[in-house]
């Protein structure tokens, strides 16, 4: 039963989502192809240019993602919540196995929106220039960024981002079904009670983020200069950063997922 | 054999408003037409949608087969809500697929016979529909399951007088002697010839639990009449 609701949540979920997704991907090409591969880095002229189209692909880039999540929302809201539930409700599926198919559902396509988000932009900045420079100054780069000292590979890179992305989309999806599940309660106002979660639990997250990262001395980027001689102080900070960063994250998904659950389980009040 | 329905002093209340249902006991065997009648606003729906389980019930209990509603009680009961609850943007012949993906007592055929006996186009797209032939299709969809509870809440209510004749005949066609149907509607004198026996649900208590011919027989009305007079304004 999880398998078809998966893949009937996948094929809903697909019809918009490939379409803007295939539009950010021709996006990119089109701006590698007619903006970055000309811009002559040597000479940097029309500077202003590649900064203006920068500034819009990030914009485009932006709004692909979060074009995501809102289809993510509304799939969830509409199978779930509106006259689609009588259908989606009376299916023989508990409702323990719907949560699970759309929070697997979800979960590929926030993936899928960030990989395809890095995968653009690394094909919009990598132009043949500035591999060429890169390549040849290296050390330099990495120097300048205080990243000297850390084992990075290209594969560890990329190995790292997947399992932050996975995790990232994971916890979103799950934030966003949680809200929408919460903002149930508010009867009269359903979306605007998830909105209003929504923006609780995103506060309530951040703020026990900020405390966390300041308990173990991460949340200012002061550093003693004398420790900065060493070379990696500031690429540690980011990696422990990062790592209590996916640890808060799956700590709040696991919390969220088990109350949208029990809410589902027990509350379920069809208008 | 188990009784299909039973309400053990079953109540909801909304918020904290008045009972839409107030300690309610019903039971109804198998094999039967049921009409469930009342005024709006009586509980009808309230019930349909807790046997459904689409409401949670304030206390008592409701069983199907013997059974709380969940993944047991939805194989054996199909349902029809009283508004549009398909995805408008699936074609016909997918939502065919998805019925007959979910429910393994869905019978494909029976479904496009009657979608063929209507005229309708299967390739067509739902929201490209009236709202009167996407009824029908819910209809036809909801009537192609062997089920053993058919909860149709107000199935004619938004067809033409001509579709109506053919709705009540499919229902009548498509349900086996063992199925039990519970229905839902203020159009009473279309439907009275079909049915077995009616409930009257009043302010969430039951007001009637009658067969049609113990209606006739001893009171000498049609169910219409009696609806009228039970319920005058």
């Amino acid at each position: 039963m999880l398998k078809k609701l998966i893949k009937y949540d996948l094929k809903s979920l697909s019809r918009f989502l490939i379409i803007i997704h295939v539009f950010l991907l021709l996006a990119a090409a089109a701006v590698r192809v007619f903006f970055t591969e000309r811009f002559n880095l040597v000479k940097i002229e029309g500077g202003a240019y590649l900064a203006l189209t920068f500034i819009l692909f990030a914009l485009l880039a932006s709004g692909v993602s979060f074009a995501t999540e809102i289809l993510i929302a509304i799939r969830f809201y509409k199978n779930l919540f509106s006259n689609e539930g009588y259908l989606t409700h009376t299916l023989p599926a508990t409702r323990k196995q719907h949560l699970a198919a759309k929070t697997i559902a979800g979960t590929f396509w926030l993936f899928i929106d960030q990989v395809l988000l890095l995968v653009s932009l690394f094909f919009v900045i990598a132009t043949s220039d500035v591999v060429r420079l890169y390549s040849e100054n290296k050390e330099a780069f990495l120097a300048e960024l205080d990243l000297i000292g850390l084992d990075l590979s290209s594969a560890k890179i990329i190995l790292f981002l997947l399992l932050f992305s996975l995790i990232n989309a994971a916890s979103s999806v799950i934030m966003i079904y949680a809200s929408i599940v919460i903002g149930q309660r508010f009867q009269s106002h359903p979306i605007l009670g998830a909105v209003i979660s929504y923006l609780g639990i995103s506060t309530v997250f951040a703020v026990i983020s900020a405390a966390v990262l300041s308990a173990f001395g991460l949340f200012s980027m002061v550093f003693d200069e004398s420790e900065t001689a060493a070379g990696t102080l500031a690429a540690n900070h980011v990696v422990s950063t990062l790592n209590i960063s996916i640890i808060l994250s799956i700590a709040a998904a696991v919390i969220l997922y088990i109350i949208t659950q029990g809410l589902m389980k027990r509350k379920l009040d069809l208008a | 054999m188990k009784p299909i329905l039973e309400c053990q002093g079953l109540s909801k209340q909304y918020n904290n408003t008045s009972c839409a249902l107030d300690n309610l006991n019903l039971t109804l065997e198998r094999g039967q037409i049921v009409g469930l009648l009342g005024p709006n606003g009586s509980g009808k729906t309230t019930l349909i949608k807790l046997i459904n389980d689409l409401l949670t019930p304030t206390c008592g209990n409701v069983l199907i087969d013997g059974s709380r509603p969940g993944v047991e009680s939805k194989k054996i009961v199909s349902y029809l809500p009283e508004h549009t609850y398909l995805d408008d943007s699936m074609k016909i012949s997918e939502l065919v697929t998805y019925f007959a993906d979910f429910y393994e007592n869905f019978i494909t055929e029976r479904a496009y016979t009657m979608l063929s006996d209507l005229g309708i186009d299967k390739n067509a797209r739902l929201k490209t529909l009236s709202k009167g032939t996407k009824e029908k299709v819910q209809l036809i969809l909801v009537m192609s399951r062997d089920a053993l509870l058919y909860v149709l809440d107000e199935p004619i209510g938004g067809v033409d007088p001509a579709a109506r004749d053919y709705i009540l005949q499919t229902i009548i066609n498509n349900y086996n002697e063992n199925a039990t149907i519970l229905l839902s509607t203020h159009l009473i004198q279309d439907i009275e010839n079909i049915l077995d026996r009616v409930i009257f649900i009043r302010q969430g208590h039951l007001a009637l639990n009658a067969t049609v011919d113990e209606i006739r027989m001893e009171q000498g009305k049609s169910v219409d009449t009696l609806f009228r007079e039970v319920f005058r304004c």
